[in-house]
């Protein structure tokens, strides 16, 4: 079969234009419904629409392309003005105002001819349109006497909210917030205002009738915050640290030893890598080769976070840090190192272009990925539909984007595109060099005294093997076998060929002498060893420009890199910048490896003053301590996206990131340490009472029931290598090594895919391979990186719920916790909660009990039947001490025992667990010669004595071949000390096989291997331990009684099974199962 | 490729100065043309309400830039749902017989193909094996004949086929446009050729209508024991929606599904002990969290969960089906045994309630590079009378009025032969025109539709492209593939990704 490569598709189709699906879609779809709504959002409050506020956008999506934004005018139709549009076409006045059935544009929409090719104008934005013009075709000002070309920027899409410059507002007053003074003191535990964060929000809420919840209990905090900022649940000492610390700022305190910890930087390291896409493999079809040095992209993220590497350096050394590397890349210092594998972030997407067909084509594409990466994660807009033709919505041209592409094409140039494998930068030293370098020459010579061996031995074979040939050829062989063989004559090869077993050659040396072949063999692995000593050779994979001169960046028609236009210089978005103050590049420094464009671009991103970025990384930022963004969409900002819950608190946060010199830690603190982050996450209060009417609240869950302003924190789900790592820290195995290469997956039949080798490192060091997404992890929602992931989805269903319940990896890692339990599970912990199992589930031992009692021989049944009290570790007895005051010497132990008086025999109890016929066998053994011996019976309590023996210095078969039994029938093995218990110690090993009926398997007990001390005296503690674990709080006491009836209820199917294992530990196993797949574990509040 | 694509006549609109000069801003249904007032425009325009009609209008255009709703996704859960427009069909059955059938042997009779054959073909041709490229023209070894009341061509190779073509549509005019497996099965499964990553058709049909059973996926694929189509899992991958939507695998042999059971030693009392305890804590923790939806979605996960153990399990017994079914099937025959019982097993998950069942081939079968005299005929053995006895067996209960049946591969085959022209020869790839068929959910029985050249290299007649196929299929679901979006990256992803695609309504009943 052939395997055609992934990117054979034709470049037009494969470009893709991503938002004609928009378009297409209008007919009911939510982004037309985004159009209108910012059409109507704009709309002057109360008046009809104007052509400026809602009939201009909507033209723009459905006709403007071919009338209006290209010179070329579909018709002669230009619709970028309300007179143009009056003014018409070929075809006449597009709109009479005042009059819809007039207008020719109305009627071509009506009738499905506009816009074409079954592209539709809802019918919701059609009836805009007619009332525009019905109303009389208003503008909203004097329309200009020329255009330039193209479309522009209208004064309405400058004023959007995401373009506005940077300022930094002012939190809203507290006397504003709250009204009356004295109001705040009436809810000190709900309206707390820590910070600037906590008056934006209060404003809002209060705007609504609602309050802030109270702050959330300290260990929820600290849980909520070890989650939050590492991705790991807290340490008892973690946890100890803060419930224990009685200082003001316990709770600041707590928040910084959390992000001092290195796993802080591989929790936000994987936020991070979301958005720029990061994978360990190509992306190239089928083969999706893996990526070996991607990895050094995602330690250095690990580890700038980790150091609080400013954003702003952060963010420039990625996208420029070959610029910043000092050169040569030769002995790369840790600096320089850091600055080259910060690139890699601008060639994380796939990158198929290894085995493409199409070279130039699958570079384009690529290119085309990492423009949106750059343009999602730093600028929080999707640029791609610009890639074809200007941006529907947002104001963004085509020609923007291609500025935008022309800033990276001196490093991303598809004519001169640098393979994966090309782009390697090698990390060798200088002594590495010359360690390998002195290698070679050992193996060199090794190798030359190898082929001088070989050449010798061959020859020595060859005369011996001549031997066997008639004395008259052996000449001319030799002569034809040691003529070198492009030197050999026809007559030469001929004889050869006519005697083939003369060839000796070094491949078949063996057939004709095989010493002299093992011989060679050991030289050669010899060789091999010496050339193993070389040390590999490492790299780091670095985006660079290859120099030679800057290329030209092309507008491509349609988005079609075959069809070249008008040359373009690199530029940052226009609208990212005032009206009419474009932003410039300085000339590039001719001097200069590189062009320098990527450097300027990024820190004029990074200035501070950048409407976009400064909003894009801090919606992010809150995005994930929160959940949802500040803006919800936090890939796009622009007009398709949500809009800002908290436009003033966005721009407040951006600001001050700057301001704060972008530290990223910083600004983890100044939202953490708000109250609105320190909030309970629980049940919902009605809110702020109204003044007048006395206590009545608000429910803010009528009000705001997605919890959009924050009354609460909201509840939420563990990402998906988050609850992979927390349930390996619970099970006691995270292996918490950084760094390093990947951690190889594999699929198996189904495509299941885990990791290799039971690996058990944090998530974030397994392998991405895009074609191959971790089972686990994509079931809970972890991104499958076809370019990048700028929010994840939080999904629920059955696949989840199977892969927690059967999966064999989770199943293991119960396991494991529940050996951990046993393991770790203090012996002093949860006394309360032990005792208070003990009493609720007193007879725990299920098939066997252990007591003393009175065989009255005449009527053949047991009397007064008592458990015995004590468990020494290997026998059950009445007291601490023998003999018992009350009990006298009774025991039993595993091989037998010793009764008591004549009042306390000595008795094992078996309950059958179901109806049926047993059978008994078994030996009783009375070992002493002195005393009278002792007197054995088997009792049934449904048929009274089966059995009896007296036995002394002796032995007797106690063999029972039937008793009819039904399920809870005890049967008792009695032994008694007849007249006297001196000298009774026995030993009695009873086996029991029982019959049930439908049921051909055959169950048996044995009471030597059966034999054990009260079930589950350390259960409770463990269970309890349990708890603290996986949920770091104690059990509570309605919670124990689940688990109690729980554990006994298992134990005891285990035991009536037949099964094999440690039933408690199997039970405990499936305790911990059931807690690690359980809202408490998945959840945080 | 879509400048390669032939116009359809849904395409072909004129501009607005080209358009037709008969209907000018007069005719409008024999409206008044003269001044409207606004009263009146209204109350002709916007519902028949008056202004309260546009006030509502611009009331929920306001409520749309709301912040909390940008692009809203329908609820990401699998319960069931109506589509938006009415629906002939409620569930598909895909025979996906990735590889390539040789459209020209067996649904596309060319007799001129067979008059020419051994000549050299005139035309352009891309080929896949350049090493093995040949242009002699390869007339079919196999005899076709008209079949039932709608007198359908099928080749000798399809007997059991040939007895229900007058409850089939024939589609002759396929076209992908690209000659290589994967570009051409991403194709038909993402809408998208040549890109993975995408979600396929059945996530597509989970998202809209969710399961109509409520113990079984909604999506489901049948692997074959000789292995995966080529590129593996992707073929049922939810792409950038969430693995609720991708398709779960039901594998040849035990575990059929992968998780769907503990090991055997947990299974029963002990897991019912295991859920209940499980279900005790999360509705502790649930009810300490009133409101949280969430809470509440993941208990009904867990106990959906633990009812697919019992419902697959019944689903997936054949010893259930009586002896003259699995007659039907093949099921008493070893060539037709495997994917007879695939195809029962398909009819039985549809009847439960699953939405989307595909099945696939393992090892390539239809992909006749060599060998057409023997291959072709044994590929078929295999699957022919598994095919016609689904849809036969389907009619039989009923469900053939609301389970669409689709056959077909990703590409056809070369009217050349491939290697030489001798009793070994082949063909290679053609993704420019190729045959599928489909049946009962709404689908036209006994037409046969578009039609390729003389030599049935390139279709040339009424051009389905996957997308086309994609958008017809949706539409006998009742959805509307120009609505059906997916909020992701940004912005509404749709199953098409806003190529052309029109719902060929002449297949459609």
């Amino acid at each position: 079969m052939v395997r055609t490569a992934l990117l054979a598709a034709g470049g037009r189709l494969a470009l893709g234009c991503a938002c004609a699906a928009a378009v297409v879609g209008g007919g009911g779809g939510e982004i037309a419904g985004n159009c209108r709504a910012s059409a109507a959002e704009a709309a002057p409050s109360g008046g009809t629409p104007t052509f400026e506020t809602a009939i201009r956008p909507l033209l723009k999506v459905y006709c403007l392309d071919c009338h209006g934004a290209e010179e070329h005018l579909e018709g002669g139709l230009d619709l970028r003005l309300r007179r143009l549009a009056v003014q018409g076409g070929v075809s006449g006045p597009a709109v009479t105002p005042g009059d819809v059935e007039a207008s020719l544009l109305v009627h071509r929409i009506r009738v499905g001819e506009m816009p074409p090719a079954g592209k539709k104008v809802p019918a919701e934005s059609r009836a805009l349109i007619e009332a525009w013009i019905a109303a009389g075709a208003r503008v909203e000002r004097e329309e200009p006497a020329s255009l330039p070309a193209g479309l522009g920027i209208t004064p309405e899409e400058r004023a959007f909210w995401c373009f506005q410059p940077l300022a930094r507002p002012e939190p809203p007053a507290l006397d504003r917030i709250v009204g009356s003074p004295g109001e705040l003191a009436e809810h000190p535990d709900a309206d707390v205002v820590r910070t600037p964060i906590d008056r934006f929000l209060l404003a809002r809420l209060r705007s609504q009738g609602l309050r802030f919840s109270p702050e959330a209990d300290r260990l929820a905090l600290v849980r909520r915050v070890a989650f939050d900022l590492c991705g790991l649940p807290p340490t008892p000492v973690e946890i100890e640290a803060y419930l224990n610390d009685p200082s003001e700022l316990a709770y600041e305190k707590m928040v910084d030893r959390f992000l001092d910890s290195p796993a802080y930087g591989e929790r936000w390291g994987r936020h991070w890598l979301d958005v720029a896409g990061y994978a360990d493999s190509d992306g190239d079809g089928n083969a999706d080769t893996p990526r070996p040095y991607a990895y050094k992209y995602r330690d250095y993220v690990i580890r700038a976070l980790n150091a609080d590497v400013p954003f702003d350096q952060f963010v420039i050394e990625q996208l420029a840090g070959d610029e910043l590397a000092s050169r040569p890349w030769e002995e790369l210092s840790a600096e320089q190192l850091d600055k080259l594998a910060a690139t890699g972030f601008l060639h994380m997407a796939a990158d198929a272009t290894a085995g493409a067909a199409d070279l130039e084509e699958a570079a384009n594409r690529a290119v085309g990925d990492v423009l949106k990466v750059v343009s999602t994660s730093l600028l929080g807009l999707s640029v791609g539909c610009a890639q074809c033709h200007d941006h529907k919505y947002d104001p963004i041209s085509q020609v923007d984007y291609y500025r935008l592409r022309a800033v990276f094409e001196p490093a991303l140039d598809p004519s001169r595109w640098r393979r994966p494998q090309e782009r390697l930068v090698s990390l060798s030293t200088a002594a590495d060099r010359q360690q390998a370098a002195a290698i070679d020459a050992e193996v060199q010579a090794l190798q030359q005294a190898y082929q001088e061996k070989q050449t010798r031995l061959v020859a020595e074979a060859f005369e011996q093997n001549l031997q066997r040939f008639e004395d008259a050829l052996q000449a001319p062989l030799r002569e034809a076998f040691f003529t070198p063989e492009a030197a050999r004559t026809a007559d030469h090869n001929d004889l050869l060929l006519r005697h083939p077993s003369a060839n000796v050659s070094p491949g078949v040396l063996y057939q004709y002498n095989q010493a002299a072949a093992d011989d060679l063999k050991q030289d050669q692995a010899r060789i091999d060893a010496k050339r193993a000593e070389k040390p590999p050779e490492d790299f780091v994979s670095v985006t660079t420009e290859p120099g030679g001169g800057l290329p030209t960046t092309h507008l491509f028609y349609r988005g079609d890199h075959r069809d070249r236009r008008q040359a373009v210089e690199p530029g940052d978005l226009t609208i990212a910048a005032p009206d009419g103050a474009r932003w410039e590049f300085a000339a590039p420094d001719p001097a200069g490896p590189t062009s320098g464009r990527r450097l300027a671009w990024a820190r004029q991103l990074m200035s501070g003053t950048h409407p976009l970025a400064g909003r894009a990384l801090v919606n992010r930022v809150w995005m994930h301590h929160f959940g949802r963004g500040i803006v919800e969409t936090a890939g796009d900002l622009g007009m398709l996206g949500g809009r800002p819950t908290h436009p003033e608190l966005l721009d407040w946060l951006a600001v001050e990131f700057a301001a704060q010199g972008w530290s990223l830690k910083q600004l983890h603190r100044s939202v953490m340490h708000s109250h609105a982050y320190r909030q309970s996450s629980g049940e919902a209060r009605p809110g702020a009472a109204r003044s007048g009417d006395g206590a009545a609240g608000i429910d803010p869950r009528q009000v705001d029931a997605l919890n959009a302003l924050y009354w609460k924190f909201p509840l939420r789900r563990l990402e998906a290598e988050t609850l992979r790592d927390a349930m390996l820290a619970v099970a006691g195995r995270l292996d918490r090594t950084l760094f390093g290469p990947a951690a190889a997956v594999q699929e198996d039949f189904a495509g299941q895919v885990d990791a290799q080798a039971d690996c058990v490192r944090r998530s974030v060091y397994l392998q991405v391979r895009r074609s191959r997404p971790v089972s686990l992890l994509a079931a809970f929602d972890a991104p499958v990186m076809a370019v990048n992931c700028e929010r994840r989805v939080a999904s629920v269903g059955p696949v989840q719920s199977l892969m927690l319940m059967n999966n064999d990896w989770v199943l293991k890692q119960a396991e494991h916790f529940a050996r951990r339990l046993r393991a770790e599970t203090p012996n002093d912990y949860a006394p309360r909660q032990a005792a208070a199992f003990a009493r609720r589930v007193p007879s725990f031992a299920a098939d066997w009990r252990y007591g003393s009692g009175r065989f009255d021989a005449q009527s053949g049944r047991v009397e007064d039947f008592r458990p015995l009290p004590r468990f020494t570790g290997e026998a059950w007895q009445g007291g601490a001490e023998l003999p018992d005051p009350q009990l006298g010497g009774v025991l039993l132990n595993a091989q037998g025992g010793h009764p008591g008086d004549a009042a306390h025999a000595a008795i094992r109890r078996w309950i059958a667990p179901a109806d049926g016929v047993a059978s008994i066998g078994g030996t009783l053994v009375h070992a002493a010669e002195q005393g009278d011996g002792v007197r054995a019976a088997i009792v049934s309590s449904r048929q009274g004595a089966v059995g009896q023996w007296t036995v002394r210095a002796g032995q007797a078969a106690t063999e029972i071949a039937r008793i009819d039994v039904e399920a809870g029938d005890a049967v008792d093995f009695v032994v008694d000390g007849r007249s006297t218990a001196e000298s009774d110690a026995f030993a009695w090993n009873p086996t029991i096989r029982l019959q049930t009926p439908g049921d051909s398997a055959e169950r048996a007990w044995n009471a030597t291997a059966d034999f054990r001390g009260p079930l589950g005296a350390e259960l409770p503690r463990q269970a309890a331990y349990a708890w603290q674990a996986a949920y770091q709080r104690p059990i509570d006491d309605g919670e124990l009684a689940l688990v109690c009836d729980f554990l006994a209820a298992q134990i005891g199917q285990l035991r009536a099974q037949g099964d094999a294992s440690d039933h408690e530990l199997a039970a405990l196993a499936s305790l911990c199962q059931q807690l690690l797949s359980s809202h408490e574990f998945l959840y945080v509040e | 490729m879509s400048n390669e694509r032939v116009a359809t006549g849904d395409e072909s609109t004129g501009g607005w100065a080209t358009g037709p000069s008969a209907t000018g801003p007069s005719a409008t249904g024999g409206r008044t043309t003269g001044p409207v007032s606004r009263r009146e425009f209204l109350a002709r325009h916007a519902g028949g309400v008056g202004a309260f009609a546009l006030a509502s209008l611009l009331e929920r255009d306001r409520l749309l830039a709301a912040p909390a709703k940008p692009g809203e996704n329908l609820p990401l859960d699998l319960r069931a749902r109506q589509p938006d427009r009415p629906a002939r069909a409620t569930a598909m059955i895909s025979l996906f017989m990735h590889g390539g059938p040789s459209h020209v042997d067996l649904l596309d009779p060319k007799p001129e193909l067979s008059r020419l054959s051994g000549r050299d073909y005139g035309d352009q041709i891309v080929f896949s094996f350049v090493n093995r490229a040949s242009k002699k023209l390869f007339g079919s070894p196999y005899r076709f004949r008209r079949h039932g009341q709608s007198g359908a061509e099928v080749s000798e190779l399809l007997p059991h086929f040939a007895k229900i073509v007058d409850d089939v549509a024939i589609v002759r005019s396929m076209h992908t446009g690209h000659n290589g497996h994967e570009v051409s099965i991403r194709y038909f499964h993402g809408g998208v050729a040549g890109v993975t990553g995408r979600p396929t058709m059945g996530s597509w049909i989970a998202y809209a209508l969710g399961s109509a059973a409520d113990n079984l996926p909604a999506y489901m694929v049948l692997a074959d024991p000789d292995g995966h189509p080529v590129d593996g899992v992707w073929n049922w991958s939810s792409g950038f929606m969430p693995p609720l939507y991708q398709g779960t695998v039901l594998r040849p042999q035990e575990p059929r599904i992968f998780n769907l059971d503990p090991p055997p030693r947990l299974q029963g009392t002990l897991q019912r002990q295991n859920l209940a305890l499980l279900d005790a804590l999360n509705r502790r923790y649930a009810q300490q969290h009133a409101g949280e939806a969430e809470l509440e979605a993941r208990i009904a996960s867990y106990e959906l969960a633990a009812a697919m153990q019992t419902a697959a399990k019944e689903a997936l017994d054949l010893r259930q089906e009586p002896e003259y079914i699995r007659r039907l099937y093949g099921l008493d025959r070893d060539e037709t045994r495997s994917y007879g019982e695939r195809c029962l097993l398909a009819r039985r998950l549809v009847e439960r309630g699953v939405r989307f069942v595909q099945l696939f081939l393992g090892g390539q079968p239809w992909d006749n590079h060599s060998s057409l005299r023997t291959a072709l005929p044994a590929i078929c053995r295999r699957t022919d009378q598994p095919a016609a006895a689904l849809v036969a067996d389907l009619k039989q209960r009923g469900l053939l009025d609301t389970t669409i049946v689709h056959w077909g591969g990703e590409i056809g085959r070369l009217p050349v032969c491939e290697g030489e022209l001798n009793a070994d020869a082949g063909r290679d790839h053609n993704g420019q025109g190729f045959s599928i068929w489909l049946a009962g959910g709404g689908v036209r029985p006994g037409v046969t539709y578009g039609a390729t050249d003389e030599v049935g290299h390139r279709a040339v007649t009424d051009v389905v492209t996957p997308n086309d196929f994609q958008a017809t299929v949706l539409h006998l679901l009742g959805i509307d593939h120009t609505a059906l979006a997916y909020y992701s990256n940004g912005r509404a992803q749709r199953i098409v990704d806003g190529r052309p695609a029109r719902v060929v309504q002449q297949l459609c009943g």
